[in-house]
């Protein structure tokens, strides 16, 4: 098993990585729309928020390169803005999801019987839901708002990080450096702690990564649904459901926003794929 | 086999209860009075006390598990906004959704395979990688922005195909694309590994020691293999498909149940809500189940068991 | 046994790439089969045996592998200059092989009838041709039932009757040269004595010459006229059995000799010879045994490449070492 497999050297892993074209593409995607985020305010020539009606529903022109939507508002500062929305709610909800999930599929992995019967058990029936049901499930009870939606991806996301975690330590646990250290009388929480879940560290990163993408998409399409992120914050999802009352005049709307989404889900998507061939190298020789 | 379905049948029931269960509660976890809530924000004392006694809230909650569940077999549970039987309102949407699945897990799936295929036979090649590069393009893709890209350029520009409603064959060509992009995608990608993985296995050898010509040897030696994790792909996609419809119904206007869920959360309309979601996650559990019947009949492995 | 040569290995040379560098796997391997003859290869795993037999099927595949030179002449054919389409119509009709893992050499999703339909209708037969042909062949092999079997799948059988099966197959077109790659080793013991039983009878029934490579001296003394021993990717010792059971001079052989394990034993590796097979990307220099053997001499055998060459007083016994036991 790969993942029994003794932590590589981070140095082989970044040559890998390297050479993996695609997965370098995806890493400077996410670096820049993380830059985007952080500097905002800086970059963007406009408030996201402020209304000009003498310039209500223009086209791509210098002053407004992405055109301006029905109150006037600059696209691209919206766009700009969007991605601290869009990554900042998926970080936190993956982090929460990966922190939680982790430890529950750990736990129910590594003292099994009944702990592990019914943790496993009832995240089955929440993957019973498809994602986006649940997120909007959620939501109708919850209500909309960063918060919530954060909650939303986190209860979807949870169950996946469990069943990872826990297949690597049931895989783990049989390896021979723990019965070692069990013969020599090292508790149960310390064999958790100091063997097994440094060895689920690799396959938690490339799932949290590909997470990632699935959050961005998931807030932006509840957005898009009136169910996430309420205006006037600038959020993708909802600015594209704004663009489709208007599509008939004004296409261009329709047009940046979901780019913005679909290369950073993009970029997450190529750069977890390519930690993935870099952690994992025999799958892809094949 | 008729055990090996028994016991995945049986294996259902928890599941099911576990689901019903999860939809029913749903509108005892919003915080606040669930009759204040379902009544709306300038109901009169009569009218939150009516809704009470109605939907039973007035009693204990397994009672009103077994009230609810009941009340969505024989209709009595009715939608809070037409006053008609909840199943009566969520039927024909639900058909509408089924129809625009099944059009897009068939189109995705001969889609899907067919790349899989060539990419996995074409390995290492400027095709493989063009395929492998294009499915990763496909799974990142929003669908409501693929959706509206679809309208700008096939309704808008060049007028070929209608934006939105629903009605003839032209009508269900848009969304059916959208729906399938991300899981032809995948399917692509899974076929190609499966491909690769069983290409590897000592028996292809043997087959190739035996001179069996490569066409045989890829098409059915290998696929049939293959085939067995793709199925289970294309089944759970399916599923995925029937809640993921949402989207997509929403943006090309299409008379679905993910839309008509929606439509309702903003109603409050909330016995719709928790049946609609009920519905779609029982049928993704019966979904998985007739993945996993079929995984036994092309596995022989498996059937004896 | 008649003198005709039917397959005649020259100067093969066979390298892999991989990711850590290139593995010269097959250095310089020479041998002779005659008509009828058995010819065991020997050797540890990674010694190249199974490569050699692999590149005679044209089942060597390129890239990784790349074949730097040599010929296989089969029946006047060069098989390393035959296109590919020939080399499958060749291969399970004139040349058949069978493998070590009878539980994962069948396809575990077809009926055996199926697989062994196909392979006959793939060089040639009638459908109904195909059928008696098959149900031919596991009556040969001493299959009891063998409609019945036709009808199963591989994990319905035991292990010794899968490879009963994958022998029915090989034989099922009458080939004239039948590779062995480790036809015992999966097996347990009786089983194993049943098989190689087998495999002579139908050597002599079907006047096919037999190329079995296994890593035990042990199969290869019942089965075998001839024996070459393999080492690291050379031939360290070539003779008849006699020759090598009675006469074996190499460290090598004499190692392998004493490593025979009694019969009602099964053991899975050799761990008389201290050491293990060298790491073939960068090979030893000189005699590629040397730094596992005990007569090794400073200055020679870490420098110069011996050559296999016939003992004087022994017609057929050939040698690569400088210093043999009783030389």
């Amino acid at each position: 098993m790969e993942t029994t497999r003794r932590a590589e050297s981070f140095f082989t892993i970044m040559r890998r990585i390297r050479k993996n074209k695609m997965a370098l593409f995806g890493t400077y995607i996410v670096l820049a729309f993380v830059g985007i985020a952080i500097f905002a305010p800086w970059i963007s020539p406009y408030s996201p928020t402020a209304q000009d009606y003498t310039v209500s529903l223009q086209g791509p022109t210098w002053a407004h390169p992405f055109g301006t939507d029905i109150y006037g508002r600059d696209v691209l500062s919206r766009v700009i803005y969007g991605a601290r929305i869009s990554l900042g709610i998926s970080f936190v909800a993956v982090l929460v999801s990966v922190i939680i999930g982790t430890i529950l599929g750990a736990i129910a992995g590594y003292f099994g019987g009944a702990l592990d019967e019914i943790i496993m058990r009832t995240f089955d029936v929440f993957l019973a839901f498809p994602t986006i049901l649940l997120a909007i499930a959620i939501i109708a009870i919850l209500g909309p708002g960063m918060v919530n939606i954060a909650i939303a991806i986190a209860v979807y996301s949870i169950p996946q990080f469990a069943r990872v975690s826990r297949g690597t330590v049931v895989s783990v646990k049989a390896n021979e450096y723990v019965e070692a250290a069990r013969s020599i009388g090292e508790g149960k929480w310390s064999i958790l702690m100091r063997y097994i879940l440094p060895n689920s560290i690799a396959p938690i990163i490339i799932q949290a990564t590909l997470r990632m993408a699935t959050a961005i998409l998931s807030i932006a399409g509840l957005g898009f649904l009136g169910l996430g992120v309420q205006p006037p914050t600038p959020e993708w999802g909802s600015d594209l459901s704004l663009a489709m009352t208007y599509i008939q005049v004004a296409p261009y709307l329709g047009i940046f926003p979901g780019l913005a989404v679909f290369l950073v889900t993009m970029g997450f998507n190529y750069f977890g794929d390519g930690l993935n061939d870099a952690l994992n190298p025999k799958l892809k020789d094949r | 086999m008729s055990n090996f379905i028994l016991r995945r049948l049986l294996l259902l029931i928890p599941i099911f209860i576990g689901v019903s269960i999860l939809s029913f509660l749903m509108m005892h976890l919003i915080p606040g009075d669930p009759a204040r809530i379902m009544a709306g924000q300038d109901a009169t004392y009569q009218e939150i006390q009516s809704i009470r006694v109605e939907f039973g809230l007035d009693k204990s909650l397994p009672v009103q598990y077994v009230l609810f569940m009941k009340g969505v077999m024989d209709g009595s549970l009715k939608s809070i906004k037409t006053q008609r039987p909840v199943l009566k309102e969520i039927y024909p949407r639900f058909l509408n959704t089924l129809e625009l699945s099944l059009v897009s897990i068939v189109i995705s799936a001969f889609l899907g395979l067919g790349f899989g295929i060539v990419a996995a036979v074409k390995h290492n090649s400027w095709l493989d990688n063009l395929v492998m590069g294009f499915s990763l393009f496909g799974i990142s893709m929003p669908v409501f922005w693929l959706g509206i890209l679809l309208i700008i350029v096939f309704a808008l520009i060049l007028g070929w195909l209608p934006a939105a409603g629903k009605g003839g064959i032209q009508h269900i060509i848009l969304p059916s694309i959208t729906l399938g992009m991300a899981t032809s995608a995948i399917i692509a990608r899974m076929t190609r590994a499966s491909m690769l993985q069983v290409m590897n296995q000592d028996f292809i050898r043997t087959a190739d020691a035996f001179g069996i010509p490569q066409r045989k040897i890829i098409y059915k030696y290998t696929l049939k293999n293959a085939l067995i994790p793709v199925v289970t792909v294309i089944g759970l996609q399916f599923g995925y498909m029937l809640g993921g419809a949402v989207l997509t119904e929403s943006v090309f206007g299409w008379p679905g149940l993910g839309r008509f869920i929606v439509d309702s959360i903003f109603a409050r309309d909330y016995p719709v809500v928790q049946v609609g979601i009920m519905l779609i996650a029982l049928t993704f559990v019966l979904v998985n189940l007739l993945v996993d019947i079929t995984y036994a009949f092309l596995d022989p492995r498996i059937r004896r068991r | 046994m008649n003198d005709e040569v039917i397959l005649s290995v020259r100067n093969l040379k066979i390298h892999f790439d991989t990711e850590e560098g290139e593995v010269k796997a097959i250095e310089n391997v020479n041998y002779d089969l005659r008509k009828n003859e058995t010819l065991g290869i020997v050797g540890e795993t990674g010694s190249g045996k199974s490569v050699s037999a692999y590149a005679v099927m044209g089942l060597i595949p390129q890239p990784p592998g790349r074949i730097l030179g040599g010929e296989i002449i089969f029946k006047e054919k060069d098989l390393l200059k035959v296109k590919k389409d020939e080399m499958r119509k060749i291969r399970g009709n004139e040349i058949a092989m069978i493998f070590q893992e009878p539980m994962t050499s069948l396809n575990p999703v077809f009926t055996i009838e199926e697989q062994m339909l196909d392979i006959l209708r793939a060089h040639g037969f009638s459908k109904k041709d195909a059928r008696l042909k098959s149900i031919e062949a596991l009556e040969k092999v001493k299959m009891p039932d063998p409609k019945l079997v036709l009808k199963k799948y591989p994990h319905e059988l035991s292990g010794g009757m899968r490879q009963r099966v994958m022998i029915a197959m090989a034989l099922s077109c009458e080939p004239s040269l039948l590779i062995a790659d480790e036809p015992t080793t999966a097996l347990d013991v009786t089983v194993q004595a049943q098989i190689l039983k087998l495999l002579k009878r139908m050597q002599e029934e079907y006047n096919m010459s037999v190329l079995l490579i296994t890593h035990d001296l042990g199969v290869v003394a019942q089965n075998c006229d001839s024996i070459a021993v393999m080492y690291a990717g050379n031939i360290v010792e070539y003779g008849s059995a006699e020759q090598i059971f009675e006469r074996g001079m190499h460290p090598y052989t004499k190692g392998l000799l004493k490593a025979i394990p009694p019969l009602e034993e099964k053991t899975e590796k050799l761990n008389v010879i201290p050491g293990v097979v060298p790491n073939l990307i960068y090979p030893p220099q000189g005699c590629r045994f040397h730094p596992r053997c005990g007569r090794a001499t400073r200055g020679k055998c870490d420098v110069e490449i011996p050559t296999l060459e016939e003992i004087k007083d022994d017609p057929g016994h050939k040698l690569a070492c400088f210093n043999p036991y009783g030389g």
